[in-house]
């Protein structure tokens, strides 16, 4: 059978840099490119009753969305390969991410850093947004750092466009520290609000270097937003009592966002609390946040080449660092390797 | 993107399939086949027209690289379907698409899919996959159908037919081979351009187009301000000769009036069809034959019956290409289509064209008129 093969052996495996759900992803030579380090996803085979419908439908969406954008704070892929069983995308090889930068114990954010991981963000995500994609997975493992500082925003594979009011989309997408209540409450027509909630999750991540909504459980995630923030009203969110999972909770004053990010000036504040508006109608949008207050006040976003260095990938963990990667399981994404011999003692 | 799928007319004469010996209107037959049971199948489905479009798209792209003695245009087509309804957000089971094959297919035309029906059509998408490159952003033309109707000064009525008739022709137009050869914005044109003459509508952008310095600049018919690929095209692919000329939109026109004429009999022609494929019908003949199949306006004996006093807003519509391209000569009908014209005095081609766009009419999937509409 014709067959134009020999992709996977352009790219030359020569690592392993994580897990997720849905796919594996590799470091890789590129073989045809003066040996350029490129991530080689692999999309994983699912189950077989899935395998008897060919290519991953969300592989599909992520190629084909990813094949559309183009922008400075968007990662691109740069090349797709077929082999017998698997799909696997390359994209370009980012020496960090955002996750990893806020972990770090040895990288500390001022306010110009974190505004301008906020605004490379919220540009990218701007420009998705006028083009009618949704992200739906906004979270600090999904924002990769190129070598330059530039932020530039990943993995499509729960992406896809908005638009066409008929549609229901499934409401279980964003890893769950980032979702929107509205998504918590099973709403099945929601808009780029969704992304918006996650950036602002992302930026209270950013100012107090640890996530701020960890919930365990879809019913405690809600319960903690509004212990946080308040439980909203009907007034405050006109509809909210007809989304298809509403669950009364009792009413929680919350707590001011300015005494939760003490060190946080007024203009932070201001853009955290429109992005954490319930009502998805009256949250701030990517445009907007862009225009705000925030990013015209001082101190300036500090230059990308200028921002923090975490380290590399390939630097070894130090063992109290995998304890709290592991501790914390982080649902998927990139991971740091794991020693083979300390991964045995982690694993239960 | 965009023009690394588009071919030189000449490719659709070198394909595969010819190196193997399957001549090029037994080619141009399969094509149409695969795409007729496409669109049957996405009718049956109740898929989307843009799932119909792209599938038939993948199907002209694959065998632009492989050929039909290799591949079954059937498993391909379904194939191709298959994967255009995960492309679109359509999504089928591979067990619906192989049954929906079999409802349609003959027993005969069904054995191509073996003994496993759904592995086999498995294996030919890991085929296509590859063949198309991974390249799912495909743009068809129904959406600049509609961009371009809206520029349109007139009756809010007149100009849904026209977009209608347009439609059922880019429906049609998947069956030929156009959209390797043309952009889809393009083919856009050249359908609203022919349906308005059909429908007697005399296209006249909207008051704030006219009023722009560069429209008086150009001097071209209306889609010469509208249409945008015609610089992009010209500069980045040398194989592609033309932007978009008036040849073009006039050889698209040409393709789907044959077309059409072509339905009112059928599949019964096909026999005729291959005799047509003379040793004379060569490659750079073909933009010869058209030209001249250009230059008389429309065929009077099909447009007459149908629509009486057409003449005044072909003549509107196609003034410049008349002037341009070709010192009138005599109109002769019975020059050598591309797509085979079999008998000289073609069935009356109105009353099939009539059967055709009702049919499309009563199909909902393909064209809703209550959303995207004007």
């Amino acid at each position: 059978m014709p067959r134009k093969d020999g992709k996977s052996k352009r790219y030359h495996k020569i690592g392993f840099l994580g897990e997720g759900q849905f796919a594996t992803v590799f470091k890789a030579e590129d073989t045809h490119n003066d040996n350029m380090i490129v991530a080689v996803k692999k999309i994983k085979l699912g189950c077989r009753s899935e395998a008897k419908d060919g290519i991953n439908r969300t592989a599909v969406r992520e190629i084909k969305l990813l094949q559309e954008v183009d922008h400075p704070n968007i990662c691109g892929l740069l090349d797709v390969f077929g082999t017998k069983n698997n799909i696997s995308l390359v994209i370009p090889y980012m020496t960090t991410d955002l996750e990893k930068i806020i972990k770090s114990p040895n990288v500390i954010l001022g306010p110009a850093d974190i505004k301008s991981y906020v605004m490379m963000t919220l540009r990218g995500l701007e420009y998705l947004h006028k083009k009618w994609i949704l992200h739906r997975d906004i979270k600090p493992n999904n924002l990769l750092i190129d070598s330059d500082g530039i932020l530039k925003i990943t993995d499509f594979g729960l992406a896809r466009t908005f638009g066409s009011p008929s549609k229901n989309y499934s409401h279980i997408v964003v890893t769950r520290w980032y979702r929107a209540p509205e998504l918590l409450f099973g709403a099945q027509s929601y808009g780029t609000g969704v992304d918006i909630w996650a950036v602002g999750c992302v930026v209270a991540e950013l100012l107090q270097k640890n996530p701020f909504l960890p919930g365990d459980t879809d019913l405690k995630q809600l319960a903690l937003i509004f212990e946080t923030l308040g439980t909203p009203t009907e007034e405050d969110w006109p509809g909210l009592k007809s989304l298809p999972d509403f669950v009364e909770f009792k009413p929680c004053p919350g707590i001011p966002l300015s005494d939760i990010f003490i060190a946080a000036d007024d203009h932070t504040i201001n853009m955290l609390h429109e992005m954490f508006r319930f009502d998805p109608a009256k949250r701030i949008n990517c445009t907007q946040a862009l225009q705000s207050k925030y990013f015209y006040s001082d101190p300036k976003p500090t230059h990308p080449s200028n921002l923090p260095v975490a380290e590399d990938w390939d630097k070894e963990p130090s063992p109290s660092e995998m304890l709290v990667s592991a501790g914390t399981k982080r649902p998927f994404g990139r991971m740091t390797p794991l020693d083979p011999s300390l991964s045995k003692k982690l694993l239960f | 993107m965009l023009n690394k799928w588009m071919f030189d007319k000449k490719k659709l004469r070198q394909t595969p399939s010819q190196s193997d010996g399957v001549d090029y209107l037994t080619e141009i037959r399969y094509r149409k086949e695969g795409a007729k049971f496409i669109q049957a199948a996405v009718k049956e489905l109740r898929l989307t027209h843009d799932t119909m479009a792209t599938g038939c798209v993948f199907f002209h792209r694959f065998f632009m690289f492989h050929s039909f003695e290799k591949f079954n245009r059937w498993v391909m087509a379904a194939s191709c379907l298959f994967l255009a309804g995960k492309v679109e957000e359509t999504p089928k089971l591979s067990k619906d698409i192989v049954r929906t094959a079999k409802n349609l297919l003959g027993k005969e035309q069904f054995t191509a899919f073996a003994l496993n029906p759904v592995d086999e059509m498995l294996i030919y998408e890991k085929i296509l996959l590859q063949t198309v490159k991974f390249d799912f952003n495909i743009i068809h033309p129904y959406k600049f159908i509609l961009k371009y109707a809206k520029q349109f000064r007139g009756e809010k009525n007149r100009k849904g037919d026209v977009v209608q008739m347009a439609w059922n022709y880019c429906n049609e137009s998947f069956c030929t081979p156009v959209s390797l050869h043309y952009p889809p914005d393009v083919i856009a044109g050249a359908l609203l351009t022919l349906s308005a003459k059909r429908c007697k509508f005399n296209i006249n952008l909207s008051k704030d187009i006219e009023k722009d310095d560069l429209y008086e600049q150009i001097d071209a018919p209306w889609w010469g301000y509208l249409i945008e690929s015609s610089t992009t095209v010209d500069d980045i692919n040398t194989n592609l000769q033309s932007s978009t000329t008036v040849d073009d939109i006039e050889e698209i026109q040409n393709i789907m009036q044959r077309l059409s004429e072509e339905k009112a009999d059928l599949y019964e022609d096909e026999v005729d069809v291959t005799a047509c494929d003379s040793p004379g019908n060569e490659d750079n003949e073909l933009s010869d034959v058209d030209v001249e199949d250009v230059a008389p306006p429309p065929p009077p004996r099909d447009n007459k019956r149908h629509i009486p006093g057409l003449e005044p807003s072909s003549r509107a519509a196609k003034r410049a290409a008349i002037r341009d391209i070709v010192p009138t000569n005599g109109s002769k009908t019975d020059s050598i289509p591309m797509l085979g014209e079999p008998h000289p005095p073609p069935p009356p081609a109105p009353p099939s064209r009539r059967r055709d766009s009702g049919r499309h009419r009563e199909n909902p999937g393909i064209y809703d008129p209550t959303r995207g509409f004007l």
